[in-house]
């Protein structure tokens, strides 16, 4: 079975071809960061606008010189994530598979990404899963496909709205977590040691807010162009950041006893985090991480997640519906209607 | 070039109306809702139906009609979206059709004017606007570029005569009128306690316009604030040039674009 992918939940236009034998087949990705970087942030009607330029000149590239009729199912982002955006991809594939006359599918966001490391040969859950990116910090128990069990979450801002909101203090551009590693690596660990969010605190949940606000205090501290101070403020937010995320799953890997870790989503691609983690390794538990270019949105992810529960027997929508709030809790597993 | 008995469907997203039409075996059935919020699965279980009713399916069709906007920019995304998809998947060309001249043509139809005002309401102040006038082929033709600006601020060539149509009427009608130099309280003014469609009746007969030379400034005697854009009159619009196969108007899918009129931010 060959399942096209199709996201548009944000600002990532992705699509991608994946072949229950062969893998990913082909994909492309056009990444709108140039677009909404001088806003400091996802503009929502400039994304919309966007993926519906973008979308059939992606699906040519992907497909190259195969038809759509080696295409035998179309799986898009249902949600969550910006409704327009949403609409627009899911309309988009939804009217392909309708007007040949295959089975179209609705994916949940954040279930593509916890399933995206099958892709790379890693068995299929059940794994813990920390969920990180500019929209969702979240450690999951990912029990079976579809069976998801929220263990905790961020109280404020996700960590990669965090690290954007942090780069954009420094004068950093967007999006801040590539340049806040970028920056980092020149500073000097132990001029500032921010204290790591929430560690007192027993549980799983997350918070950034405050750590934010330390980077603030710290940056007043230095002159205005004090690039050093700049690039200790940065180690010192990463360092706490990471140590944050590290740490609750050192903790939901101890209180589980739950042998796997599977590290998803944008802020899965950061350097420190990957070494960090790959630390909890060891004595029987496996960290898993996503390929680089699996880390970030992307339609592969979605043709996987699709193809994985049309394989496992799932009825295909009759009807594009997405939702821009969906929690991962109230997936339910493959079924037939 | 298509024959007469082209097998066409046309599609309407863009306001709070949802529509859809299809042209099989040279007659037009048409789907109609004011169904806000939910075209995104109302447009398919409209063109389901139609097939339904027709016996047609989508391996007959020979081309896509779509409303290009101005609109709702989700709602035209949304029509642009379901253009493309099925437009590759199945190889057709596609037509976009103006949401402001679709009304313009059913209100030209329904009051038998010779020229119209669409004003749509574009929500923060502003409606969305064009001036169309009909042609020797029954058809709207724009008479000035479409645009979009707050009411008191649409641009009325001097001595414009024909009639107003489109929701801004309802929401700001008495900027418009303003920006019409009053044309409206002058057509009511010739039939004092009538309303100015009132006016008209009883002229049979008579080109509507006609009744109005004489007016000074201009003169818009009707305005019908309840025409939605309608997937049956773009299917109208748009047939002629798919039956001449009509290079200018005719796009491939991947052109299948929304038409704003407004910038994003």
């Amino acid at each position: 079975m060959r399942v096209l992918g199709i996201e548009t939940s944000c600002d990532e236009t992705g699509i991608g071809l994946v072949d229950s034998s062969a893998g990913v087949v082909a994909e492309a990705l056009f990444s709108q960061v140039g677009i909404h970087r001088p806003h400091g942030g996802v503009v929502p009607e400039l994304a919309a606008r966007d993926h519906v330029r973008k979308l059939l000149p992606l699906l040519r590239e992907t497909l190259g010189a195969r038809e759509m009729d080696e295409v035998d199912a179309v799986a898009y982002t249902a949600g969550p994530g910006l409704i327009g955006a949403l609409l627009t991809g899911a309309v988009f594939g939804h009217s392909l598979a309708w007007a040949l006359g295959k089975p179209a599918i609705g994916v949940h966001h954040l279930e593509a990404h916890l399933l995206a490391v099958m892709l790379q040969g890693a068995p299929p859950p059940p794994y813990l899963a920390l969920l990180v990116s500019g929209g969702h910090t979240q450690l999951v128990a990912a029990h079976d496909i579809g069976h998801y069990e929220l263990l905790g979450d961020t109280l404020d801002d996700a960590v990669g709205e965090a690290f954007d909101k942090v780069a954009r203090m420094l004068g950093l551009g967007y999006p801040g977590g590539p340049e806040i590693q970028r920056l980092a690596r020149r500073g000097r660990a132990r001029r500032f040691e921010f204290p790591q969010p929430m560690a007192r605190r027993p549980g799983l949940d997350f918070s950034f807010s405050g750590l934010k606000t330390r980077a603030l205090q710290t940056l007043r501290h230095c002159g205005d162009d004090d690039d050093r101070c700049h690039a200790d403020i940065a180690l010192a937010f990463e360092m706490a950041a990471v140590g944050s995320l590290t740490e609750r799953c050192r903790r939901a890997l101890g209180q589980s006893g739950c042998k796997r870790l599977v590290a998803a989503g944008g802020v899965a691609a950061n350097a420190r985090l990957r070494r960090e983690l790959a630390k909890l390794g060891g004595d029987g538990v496996e960290v898993i991480y996503p390929e680089m270019k699996l880390c970030a949105d992307n339609g592969v992810m979605i043709a996987n997640a699709g193809l994985l529960r049309l394989q496992a027997g799932q009825t295909p929508d009759p009807l594009p519906q997405v939702r821009a709030r969906w929690p991962l809790t109230e997936l339910q597993p493959p079924r037939a209607a | 070039m298509f024959p007469v008995t082209a097998t066409v469907l046309a599609i309407d997203t863009a306001t709070e109306a949802c529509s859809a039409a299809l042209h099989c075996g040279g007659t037009v059935r048409r789907r109609f809702e004011i169904a806000p919020r939910r075209h995104n699965t109302l447009i398919f279980e409209m063109c389901e139906s139609l097939f339904e009713e027709t016996g047609a399916g989508l391996g007959d069709l020979d081309a896509i009609v779509f409303g290009r906007g101005p609109g709702a920019f989700t709602g035209v995304r949304i029509a642009a979206s379901f253009a493309q998809g099925v437009g590759y998947a199945r190889g057709l060309p596609v037509v976009p059709v103006s949401d402001l001249r679709a009304v313009a043509q059913a209100a030209m139809e329904r009051h038998n004017a010779a020229s119209a005002l669409v004003a749509m309401d574009a929500r923060m102040g502003e409606v969305y606007y064009g001036c169309f006038r009909r042609g020797e082929d029954g058809l709207a033709a724009p008479a000035g570029d479409e645009g979009v600006a707050p009411p008191e601020q649409v641009p009325v060539a001097a001595g414009f005569r024909g009639i107003c149509a489109g929701s801004a009427w309802r929401v700001h009608r008495d900027a418009l009128n303003k920006a019409l130099g009053n044309a409206l309280e002058k057509a009511q003014a010739m039939a004092p306690g009538t309303t100015p469609e009132r006016a008209l009746e009883g002229a049979p007969g008579t080109m509507p316009e006609r009744a109005l030379e004489g007016v000074p400034g201009g003169a818009a005697r009707i305005c019908d604030e309840d025409l939605l854009p309608d997937a049956a009159v773009m299917l109208q619009l748009a047939l002629p040039v798919i039956i001449a196969g009509d290079a200018n108007a005719i796009v491939e899918a991947a052109n299948a674009l929304p038409i704003y009129l407004r910038s994003p931010v």
